[in-house]
């Protein structure tokens, strides 16, 4: 805008999981300036059309076109900055909250003075995902988000009660490939989402059905019992860059992947403390103690 | 949920001359038995701290005409101390105001911690001893809509043949369900008494926990 205000617009949705925020510092990045002087208007179906929040494919997809649209607005601003610089629309950058000339420092502007001579009252693009890098389609199918697919290994430390049954996570420690961290208080955040999730149906989540007609007899959170702040493990998130080439600004989903290493790791490491596999979910104290041979199996898995 | 009526009374008298039953004999001996399978009509219930009866009421399982809260009648939130050192409780104490009291932290440990270990902190300063007790089982065949069970006016005991890895081992014949109120184990190990108000008689004490 010509009074140095910035602003995205896009349909997609926040859930809670920060993409208000990325796109802010996506956007901040490459105008040179800093994401709390972006202004983010998302989630409305007036805007132009976002991804959905789902399938761990919000930031992967967004960020491209975000970052894109960006340097088309930076491209334009530049070369109407330009003449107040004597120079030439190649020769600057956007850096600091300035419009500089590359490489001579003093021959400079603000983000704001630039904005103030622009030819029109605002400069807008408008980029897709499909802009750039091909796109997400890839010979498989037109749902990947990703040329390459994504790693995460998890280690699970637990201690098992022989006498009650009951198993404890002590601590997770998750390492997690996601291309390009954008965020990584963000990313370590949701990583520890996945994990509890994860910790959550390995050892609590049971949908139970009545044996004889098959109504689910505790659909509800007094009854069907979830993981909480008791159970909740020391979490250690170790996030790893892995840059694929992949789009403009390389990022990647992290929301499920970090879910589905959980539950395998706390069963080896009950197999490990205990010497006998236990093959079904949730691993409940009485599922513990029918495998070490202390109770008869009685409804332990309905 | 359905429409109802909404009374606050002032005294203990109006309220016991409005309430005309409890939810336990309205969801027993429901009215309209050709209405859905388990949602009872009832004509008049009575809310304390409303953490069962609105429950209750927006599962569908109880539709009173008339909701009575006891909110407005006062004198029922103290602690009196007897000339032999018993307690006397009022009813409409929340489980954090009675968990919370010195004289009973002092007199009655037990009881202090059972009702501070109960549910969570939201339910414990809403919930009042007196609907603690007067709380509907927890049993998931009682609260299911599915399951027009024996005490809601049907005729069997889903839990006995069904899930019932949570249900009572003892004395189950009719029905499985155990009473949920943590206060009521550790009021009948105390010898506890229950003084009743109602509209049918004068008021009385009651030796023991009713049934729940």
């Amino acid at each position: 805008m010509r009074d140095g205000s910035v602003e995205v617009v896009s349909g997609v949705q926040d859930i809670g999981t920060g993409i208000r925020t990325v796109l802010a510092q996506v956007v901040a990045e490459t105008l040179g300036l800093r994401p709390e002087a972006i202004l983010v208007r998302i989630g409305d179906t007036e805007y132009p059309s976002g991804p959905p929040s789902y399938g761990s494919r919000t930031t992967a997809s967004i960020t491209p076109p975000a970052r894109t649209a960006a340097w088309r607005v930076l491209q334009t601003l530049l070369r109407d900055a330009a003449p107040l610089l004597n120079a030439r629309a190649e020769e600057l950058e956007a850096r600091g909250g300035r419009i500089a000339v590359r490489d001579t420092p003093g021959r400079s502007i603000s983000f704001a003075e630039a904005t103030a001579r622009l030819r029109t009252d605002r400069i807008s693009a408008v980029a897709s995902r499909s802009d750039d890098y091909g796109g997400f389609r890839r010979q498989i199918g037109d749902a990947a988000i990703a040329r390459e697919d994504l790693g995460g290994v998890q280690f699970a430390e637990v201690a098992v009660d022989t006498e009650t049954g009951i198993i404890r996570v002590e601590r997770v420690v998750a390492v997690q490939d996601c291309g390009r961290p954008m965020n990584p208080l963000q990313i370590e955040s949701q990583v520890q989402g996945g994990v509890l999730m994860g910790l959550s149906y390995a050892l609590f989540e049971n949908r139970i059905l009545d044996r004889h007609t098959g109504h689910m007899v505790n659909p509800d959170l007094e009854e069907y019992k979830l993981a909480g702040v008791r159970e909740t493990p020391e979490i250690e998130v170790i996030v790893l860059e892995h840059y694929q080439g992949n789009s403009a600004t390389d990022a990647y989903g992290i929301a499920e992947p970090s879910n589905i290493a959980t539950a395998p790791a706390i069963a080896n490491a009950v197999y490990n403390a205990i010497g006998v596999r236990l093959r079904t979910l949730p691993m409940t104290p009485a599922v513990v103690l029918a495998a070490l041979g202390k109770t008869a199996r009685r409804e332990a898995t309905p | 949920m359905n429409r109802f009526a909404y009374f606050r009374p002032q005294t203990l008298a109006q309220a016991a001359s409005a309430a005309s039953t409890t939810v336990a004999s309205a969801m027993a001996h429901p009215m309209d038995s050709e209405a859905s399978a388990s949602a009872t009509t009832s004509p008049v219930i009575i809310k304390a701290g409303g953490i069962d009866v609105l429950d209750l009421m927006k599962e569908n399982l109880l539709a009173p005409s008339v909701v009575v809260s006891l909110a407005g009648v006062g004198g029922m939130d103290i602690i009196e101390e007897d000339a032999d050192g018993s307690l006397r409780i009022g009813s409409m104490m929340t489980l954090a105001s009675v968990g919370s009291h010195p004289l009973v932290a002092k007199r009655y440990p037990a009881l202090s911690a059972a009702l501070n270990a109960s549910a969570s902190p939201q339910i414990r300063h809403m919930a009042t001893l007196g609907g603690n007790l007067l709380q509907r089982p927890r049993c998931w065949y009682f609260r299911s809509e599915a399951f027009h069970c024996v005490r809601k006016g049907g005729s069997q005991c889903f839990a006995i043949y069904g899930e019932n890895q949570y249900h009572a081992i003892f004395d189950n014949v009719a029905c499985a369900m155990v009473n949920p109120s943590t206060a009521a184990t550790v009021l009948v190990a105390l010898g506890g008494e229950i003084m009743l108000v109602g509209g049918r008689g004068p008021a009385g004490n009651v030796p023991g926990v009713v049934e729940g």
